[in-house]
């Protein structure tokens, strides 16, 4: 989460030969917690001041609750042997408890003391740094310590955090990020917005005519005329999770990045693919990846909280819940 | 999620003939501001609404702090063959604090009466209060819009959003098979070219 490159204004080379709607106004594209971040806004005027915000949150977000820095603060508290109540900043807090709360609404399927879990499959350094390995590897089915086990104070705004547990909040703090970023940004600078951090899709303020075009795609680098449908949202948030990303073999196991807190290992293919739409990007992260975690008992969960999701199989079907527009290549056949 | 609830608001939906779409954003304080263009099936037009919402008011270690949300908000209707346009400022018609529960994904409102008074049935979460104000202005035609903005703030996780709903004049029966009013509307087939991906990362 620590390589935050310079933002380049107006250099999307994805965009390249696609006309942009009226009244989208491309501010830039670049790399930052470890994935990508886009930011459009509605008034071109206010697109520089709508890029320093963003650029404030994420370098917040980067220096709170990083798992691959260690100078972050999470990782400071990890790190700190004394494992009383500790007072941290109002971002990392703010992030906790978004991540607490997401485990809480999905009954554990999130969790976010999946850390130790996420680097005994190898994957605790900056994604592109981890390599295959041919060594053999013993793995050991057991739950994560679970959310209930971290202890949040809102008075003294102090966090406990019990020996050996360890904090991974890869699963919403970009989400949340995305959150803060966008509602910041239209509110001060008067502007429709759409905040992009890795696919996961935070938009605020008066949408453009026709609403913010998205294409849905296993993997968000996807070239913009590829394969997948596009649906257009107005607002909240838009998220996509998918066990098709991120993968890397350690012996003779292949290895994906969402974990199942239920048995510490990477959740079973069942999903490839799901996104969400909810009413933030945050909502919508959660939905998506806890519907990865719990595979066929997906679309009634989804169906129950009216969450607009399409969600695709590892046999390439297709299902659409809660009014997500069926697909068109699908509705013709 | 309450179902009963649920249906009996699918249900006057229809008979009323309104439709209500809302979109939601999130800060921890201070002001948001969502618009939300609103295509009413069966209606010869669309409605468009917008709303600014304004909230200080989270404190959400046991629910939410009863010092109250406000909200302004106002309507606009696009101009028709019959009536032409209308917009009008909306009264602030001040919320009242329930006892309902808060959520990321939402759940959906249900309206009792005119008085102002709202109770969220949510899913998600237990005990947790919210506090809400909004505000509503009706197009003086009655066959405009309705805009509404409303400002809620809830949960533990110390959520403020802001939403806006847009009602139309019904020129047609609403499909029988129209859902039930999201807390999010769902994406809509793409009238113009992507400008973004969302996919796994």
């Amino acid at each position: 989460m620590n390589d935050l490159a310079e933002p380049a204004l107006g250099g999307d080379p994805k965009r390249s030969g696609i006309p942009l709607a009226t009244g989208i106004h491309h501010v830039a594209t670049f790399h930052a917690l470890g994935t990508t971040a886009v930011l459009f806004v509605t008034e071109a005027a206010v697109g520089r001041q709508a890029l320093e915000l963003l650029e404030k949150w994420i370098a917040d977000i980067d220096v709170t609750c990083s798992r691959f820095r260690p100078d972050s603060e999470i990782m400071t508290l990890r790190d700190s042997r004394d494992r009383r109540p500790r007072k941290v900043s109002e971002v990392l807090f703010e992030a906790l408890a978004v991540a607490l709360r997401a485990a809480d609404l999905t009954g554990g399927l999130v969790d976010p003391t999946v850390g130790e879990a996420m680097e005994v499959i190898g994957y605790d350094r900056d994604f592109p740094l981890i390599g295959a390995s041919d060594s053999p590897v013993t793995f050991r089915a057991r739950p994560v310590p679970g959310w209930k086990a971290v202890k949040l104070d809102r008075s003294s705004r102090t966090v406990q955090i019990p020996p050996g547990v360890v904090i991974d909040l890869g699963a919403t703090a970009k989400a949340f990020c995305a959150d803060r970023a966008a509602s910041e940004i239209a509110v001060k600078l008067a502007t429709g917005v759409l905040v992009s951090l890795g696919g996961d899709i935070a938009v605020a303020g008066p949408a453009p005519r026709g609403g913010w075009s998205v294409r849905i795609a296993d993997d968000h680098s996807e070239p913009l005329d590829g394969a997948g449908p596009v649906v257009a949202i107005a607002g909240g948030g838009l998220a996509t999770s998918s066990t098709t990303v991120r993968r890397w073999r350690r012996g003779q196991t292949t290895m994906h990045h969402l974990i199942d807190p239920g048995t510490s290992l990477p959740v079973a293919d069942y999903w490839r693919t799901v996104s969400v739409a909810a009413a933030s990007c945050v909502g919508a992260n959660t939905a998506s990846t806890a519907a990865i975690v719990m595979g066929a008992r997906a679309v009634p969960w989804l169906e129950q909280r009216l969450l607009p999701s399409r969600l695709v199989g590892f046999d390439g079907a297709v299902s659409v819940v809660a009014g997500w527009p069926v697909d068109e290549d699908e509705s013709s056949r | 999620m309450n179902p009963t609830s649920q249906r009996d608001r699918a249900v006057r939906l229809l008979r009323s003939g309104t439709s209500w779409l809302t979109a939601g954003a999130v800060a921890g304080t201070g002001l948001l501001s969502v618009g939300v263009a609103v295509s009413l099936p069966g209606r010869s037009t669309s409605a468009s609404a917008s709303a600014t919402a304004s909230g200080s008011v989270l404190s959400p270690t046991s629910g939410v702090s009863s010092s109250g949300a406000s909200a302004t908000g106002s309507a606009t209707c696009p101009p028709m063959a019959s009536s032409g346009s209308s917009s009008l400022p909306a009264g602030l018609i001040p919320g009242s604090v329930s006892d309902g529960s808060s959520s990321f994904f939402g759940g959906h409102r249900r309206d009792d009466g005119e008085s102002g008074a709202r109770h969220d049935d949510f899913a998600g979460g237990e005990g947790q209060g919210f506090d809400s104000a909004f505000v509503r202005g009706v197009a003086p035609t009655g066959s405009g819009a309705t805009g509404s903005g409303a400002t809620r703030a809830g949960g533990s996780n110390d959520v403020l959003s802001a939403c806006v709903s847009g009602q139309g004049a019904q020129t047609s029966q609403p499909s029988a098979s129209q859902s039930p009013s999201p807390q999010v509307a769902a994406p809509q087939p793409a009238v113009s070219p992507p400008i973004v991906s969302s996919g796994g990362s």
